[in-house]
């Protein structure tokens, strides 16, 4: 890919009418959970999109129970489009759990059920063994220990912190993996980032639904597609949501393990 | 048969009238997949309107021979984002429509020189040299499209990272070769 060259290219596309974008996530972790609702912009547009602070909330539970959602509790001038559950509450593993948003007469509705994560043993950090880096500080890599049951198929999501940042390299990132890849016994799976002296380094397992992973996968095309060089033309990604909304509602059980390298 | 240069001009001039008439209706080709582009038609990845090729040798004498190559094609169709959204951290592309867009069209000049030494005559290994230019006018033909953040010359986000750029790939600029033949 280095080796080719690359010229700017204005895309002037039509007027397209905007379409909405739905992030929810519910986990296990006793908090409110959250749905961000936003529209998509013109490509050439900068800053950040527009929110939609007006849609009907909430998240049904197969036990009958519903939960209403609300725009922006605390009034927080940064949290527009954000709707938090009116109470705080864990997804249970083994429910399954169903989101609707109602705007503008259209109701925009998924399903997912919570699956069970993989338990981390432990985690532990060496020296990097690679003495061609040429860099004057030492890095580290940390790995992870771990039991992965191997009866049902699984999909995990990862996400690795440096001293509570997430990590993401030009935001084009994502650490998705089926179980296939994974073996039943995990013995020292590499954190994909060098670590320092001093650094708490931190990872954070999301189990995923089928959809979820599907719609993770989908979404590395569209952030990391090279033109048609070698990969497949871009689309945008397989969603659970309906009517055409774009984003994804994901029910995730999570763990999380963080060690400091001293 | 030996034509004269009017007759060669106007032989060629029916042969590309009757090459576009047909050609656009020949080879216009597309797709209807259900799964695909939300089951609406759309233009294959090989349709390509017009297709115009043109190759001729020109024999100076016994030493030099000159070759002359042209090809021109329509645009290829691809995807390309009409729009774009936020989902948690990711700047992310919007796609509406499947090979929506069409690609500059391909045009591209190749010239060759065949140099035939005089002391090959009359021996059992004969060889030649092979001068040629591909891509003559260094057309920057573009192969694909892809979208980043924008960026300035040393890889430097421009603004606050909000915003994205397109950039065609293109492949081949002005390549010259030599090679050198030997038959036996």
């Amino acid at each position: 890919m280095a080796t080719s060259c690359l010229e700017p290219f204005e895309i002037n596309s039509e007027e397209v009418q905007s379409k909405i974008v739905i992030e929810g996530l519910l986990t296990d972790q006793v908090q409110n959970q959250y749905v961000k609702i936003s529209r998509t912009i013109d490509f050439n547009q900068g800053g950040k999109t527009p929110s939609i602070d007006n849609a009907i909330v909430k998240v049904t539970v197969d036990d009958g129970s519903v939960i209403s959602y609300f725009h922006n509790p605390g009034q927080d001038v940064d949290s527009s489009g954000y709707y938090l559950s009116e109470i705080a509450f864990g997804g249970l593993i083994g429910s399954t759990y169903t989101l609707e948003v109602d705007f503008e007469g259209v109701l925009y509705s998924a399903s997912a059920e919570m699956l069970p994560v993989m338990a981390i043993d432990s985690l532990s950090y060496r020296l990097e063994l690679d003495p061609d880096k040429g860099s004057i500080m030492d890095y580290y890599d940390v790995l992870m220990y771990s039991m992965e049951p191997q009866e049902r198929e699984d999909f995990y999501l990862f996400e690795f912190f440096q001293n509570g940042v997430l990590l993401n390299e030009n935001n084009e990132d994502v650490f998705v993996a089926d179980d296939q890849a994974l073996a039943e016994e995990i013995n020292g799976l590499e954190f994909p980032f060098d670590y320092v002296l001093g650094d708490t380094a931190k990872i954070k397992i999301y189990s995923l639904s089928r959809e979820s992973y599907v719609f993770y996968a989908d979404l590395v095309n569209v952030l990391q597609n090279d033109g048609g060089m070698f990969s497949p033309p871009a689309a945008n990604p397989r969603t659970n949501l309906s009517n055409g909304a774009l984003g994804l509602f994901q029910v995730s059980a999570v763990v999380s393990d963080q060690l400091i390298i001293e | 048969m030996k034509m004269s240069i009017t007759t060669k001009v106007i032989a060629i001039c029916l042969l590309l009238i009757t090459h576009i008439t047909f050609a656009q209706k020949l080879s216009k080709t597309e797709k209807k997949i259900p799964t695909v582009n939300l089951g609406n038609t759309f233009l294959a990845n090989y349709d390509r309107r017009h297709n115009l090729s043109l190759s001729g040798t020109y024999f100076l004498n016994n030493k030099w021979t000159f070759g002359l190559n042209f090809v021109y094609n329509t645009g290829r169709p691809i995807t390309v984002p009409s729009g774009r959204y936020e989902f948690q951290n990711y700047n992310v592309d919007l796609i509406t429509e499947r090979n929506g867009f069409k690609l500059p069209d391909f045009h591209r000049l190749d010239l060759s020189a065949t140099l035939t030494p005089k002391k090959n005559i009359g021996r059992k290994v004969k060889s030649h040299w092979i001068f040629s230019l591909y891509n003559v006018y260094s057309r920057k033909n573009p192969f694909g499209i892809i979208t980043q953040i924008k960026k300035d010359g040393n890889d430097n986000i421009i603004g606050d990272g909000t915003e994205k750029e397109a950039k065609i790939i293109y492949l081949f600029p002005i390549l010259p070769s030599v090679s050198y033949n030997i038959k036996f």
